[in-house]
């Protein structure tokens, strides 16, 4: 952690520069638990000791398709719950054997030469979200090659890895976005897509939370619609259009105790995070912390079964000495957190406001436009959860909204 | 081995940058080290006497109070010490025993834990206890007459109850407004002057604060702001009539000034949190001084003038600086 001795500049972190990406005979990995969220609209086509060959339709949400990441047998179905309340089917497929492949459409080197329209239809068909390039007219569009989160080098590894590919999938979003595309980079890493790419490259500060999509627009001092994509999700479209495979695996950084980044792995999406963490040795106890994500922004898991996420960015693993220590202090008003918010929000009272539930003053403070970077937490004084609050008191303006729009659509 | 039971569950972020309450109230006692042994080596034993009471009484109260109203014990944070040490800094070295336990007492009480304790006081409690002794307790808290039978190479009278009573003229004691002005202030400066246990040497508040500041516990903003007001509101009434009122580096250097701008305008629970709202605190505070200077009857009003501004301080943090990017809309394409 870039920790300032001095006390003037405000403090900060900066994102990890790339590191080793171990590659291992994926075959070997066991099983898959594949979460398909339950909503108004959605379900499960596969049951109890059917075989699914890799890239099988499983389900659907919200229009949305979710697809087998092995070949195998599905040996499960069930609901689990999560954190912020969603509901999830979890279907299990244990492997059966070397991959199979399904693909959803004919693999061709020609699709990324398509139309736009065709383009855009096969994607929506290997479940990847082009709503936006359908509905929406770019001013720019930004394709976004800095850090999701701290400690994870997982994006950076991913263009590295899928070098080739990255000229194409750049001009693939040029022809998606029907716009202007401009390559964002973390400072540091201009020199390695400078070999691959050769298109306009900016750079950005490697100080988080400065890469993430809400607001990198802003460092670039962009005006007007603004379209912005992670790169490995483009990565994954191009891949996609030629091979008619929809994303099955990805490349997500273990940080190990004491907060280290130990390095990159391919895995399937879906593998339960145990599995993972077994089979690169670590060691887990009760009073440790697993975290699905990186490590501002990651999620703890309570069940070491839960299932990599096709978004994740890390697995971390905090050992007791790690775990920061969260027993709840009065807020001193030091205004750490006001100081390092990069939406300039009234932290301090917003923190308050959530705490003795005046969620209107909340609004009025402007609390929908927090980011949840975590920066704030990270920087208080009294070890508040902040950002814990900070949810709480959106979840609760949302359920008022809700209902005060079923009480009017009543009258 | 994974052992799944017991995993720790918890919001985002998983780091910390390490600070911590007590971790603050450290550098403010490192910051305040050098008052308390430079009050030492000035007045001895009595120094001793005032500051070791002070802290010790301040944190029983708290222990005390926190009983009582069945709250968590938070003594062990170093607050109330830091509170009971800036209290002493503030008396004068004869200040007596009950005098000083009943400061602290109503720091504690009245000033902290009836508001709810530590970060939801709007004022200051050490200067609502300071404001409490001084008027209750006149004769003792008044600099300008409890240090006369102190033996000192410097003059024993307090420079602005001097000022008050004799105007700009009657400084020449102190070398000021005669020749040789800035030996004058430059002694004044090194902390040779009557005052409270802390509030005398200059040089040495200043490096606390440039020590606090470079810390980052502490904005640049409230103290520079401060000493700024002082100086310009002291040079109008300069210009307007100098035979009555000082010059204002004068003012910048006598009584709590500097005291005032680096350990209690800073305060964190009663001083703004954002840019403007602290530059706007510090320079009320410090236009409050001067004007209290000269229209009231207290020689040295530094605490009422920083009461005044913590009144106005929610208000102050009103102003605060706009959601930035609003002319940028932007799509995000996320699985
Ligand atoms: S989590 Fe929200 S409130 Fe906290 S620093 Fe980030 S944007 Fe600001
Ligand atoms: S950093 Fe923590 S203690 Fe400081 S003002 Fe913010 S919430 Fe309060």
């Amino acid at each position: 952690m870039n920790k300032s001795i001095l006390g003037i500049r405000n403090p900060r972190i900066l994102y990890s520069t790339p590191i080793e990406l171990e590659k291992k005979n994926l075959s070997e990995r066991g099983r898959v638990v594949l979460l398909v969220k339950i909503s108004a609209d959605s379900g499960v086509s596969v049951s109890i000791g059917e075989k699914v060959k890799t890239g099988r339709k499983i389900g659907y949400t919200e229009n949305r398709y979710i697809f087998s990441t092995i070949t195998g047998e599905v040996k499960k179905i069930s609901r689990i719950e999560w954190l912020n309340g969603i509901n999830y089917h979890a279907v299990q497929i244990e492997r059966t054997g070397d991959d199979e492949w399904e693909t959803v459409f004919v693999p061709s080197d020609e699709n990324p030469a398509k139309s736009r329209e065709e383009i855009l239809t096969l994607l929506e068909s290997a479940g990847y979200p082009v709503n936006y390039f359908k509905s929406e007219r770019f001013d720019r569009f930004i394709i976004n090659c800095t850090e999701e989160d701290v400690l994870t080098s997982n994006i950076q590894a991913t263009i590295l890895e899928k070098k080739d590919l990255f000229t194409e999938a750049v001009n693939l979003a040029g022809k998606l976005a029907n716009s202007e595309v401009i390559v964002v980079v973390q400072t540091g890493f201009e020199n390695k897509i400078r070999e691959i790419y050769k298109g306009e490259i900016r750079s950005i500060k490697p100080v988080y939370p400065s890469g993430m999509n809400e607001i990198l627009p802003r460092a670039l001092n962009l005006e007007g619609n603004i379209g912005i994509i992670r790169a490995d999700l483009l990565i994954n479209m191009l891949q996609t259009l030629k091979t008619g495979l929809p994303v099955f695996e990805r490349i997500v950084t273990l940080i190990g105790e004491g907060n280290k980044p130990l390095k990159n792995i391919l895995v399937r999406i879906g593998a339960p995070v145990s599995e993972i963490l077994n089979k690169e040795n670590f060691e887990v106890d009760s009073g440790y912390k697993i975290i699905l994500g990186g490590a501002m922004r990651g999620r703890t898991v309570f069940d070491g079964d839960f299932p990599v996420q096709k978004n994740a960015s890390g697995i971390m693993v905090q050992g007791k000495k790690d775990v920061v220590d969260l027993t709840p202090q009065p807020c001193l008003n030091c205004g750490e957190c006001v100081k390092v918010c990069p939406q300039n929000l009234q932290v301090n009272m917003l923190t308050r406001y959530s705490e003795f539930s005046i969620f209107d003053r909340c609004k009025e403070l402007n609390i929908a436009d927090c980011i949840e970077c975590g920066m704030c937490a990270y920087v208080c004084t009294s070890h508040k959860p902040i950002v814990q609050y900070l949810q709480f008191a959106k979840k609760q303006l949302s359920i008022i909204e809700a209902s005060k729009k079923e009480i009017s659509n009543d009258k | 081995m994974i052992n799944n039971r017991n995993l720790i569950m918890s919001p985002a972020p998983h780091l910390h940058i390490g600070a911590s309450i007590a971790g603050l109230m450290k550098t403010y006692l490192i910051a305040l080290l050098p008052l308390i042994i430079f009050a030492v080596y000035g007045y001895g034993w009595h120094a001793v006497r005032v500051i070791a009471l002070s802290a010790s009484s301040a944190m029983l109260w708290e222990l005390l109070i926190q009983k009582l109203f069945r709250r968590k014990v938070t003594i062990y944070d170093g607050t109330a010490m830091i509170s009971g040490i800036i209290f002493a800094m503030l008396l004068p070295a004869s200040a007596p025993w009950w005098l000083v336990i009943t400061g602290t007492f109503i720091a504690m009480l009245i000033g902290k834990h009836i508001f709810g304790g530590n970060g939801a006081h709007p004022f200051n409690p050490v200067l609502i206890a300071w404001a409490a002794v001084s008027i209750s307790w006149k004769s003792q808290m008044d600099l300008g007459t409890a240090m006369v039978n102190y033996d000192k190479s410097f003059p024993v009278d307090f420079p602005l109850t001097v000022l008050k009573k004799a105007g700009a003229e009657g400084l020449g004691i102190f070398n000021i407004d005669v020749q040789g002005m800035w030996s004058g202030k430059l002694s004044l400066f090194l902390g040779n002057q009557i005052g409270g246990l802390g509030t005398t040497a200059g040089f040495l508040i200043i490096i606390a604060g440039l020590f606090l500041i470079l810390r980052g516990k502490i904005s640049w903003r409230i103290p520079s702001f401060f000493i700024l007001g002082v100086f310009f509101t002291a040079l109008l009434f300069r210009i307007v009539n100098p035979e009555t009122y000082a010059d204002p580096v004068f003012h910048i250097l006598t009584g709590s000034v500097l005291f005032g701008a680096v350990f209690l305008a800073t305060d964190c629970a009663s001083s703004p949190v954002n840019k403007t709202a602290m530059a706007l605190f510090g320079l009320g505070c410090g236009i409050f001084t001067v004007l209290f200077r000269a229209w009231s009857i207290y020689p040295d009003a530094v605490p009422f003038a920083i009461l005044i501004m913590n009144i106005l301080n929610p208000l102050l943090d009103k102003i605060h600086p706009k959601i930035p990017g609003n002319n940028v809309n932007v799509i995000k394409v996320e699985s």
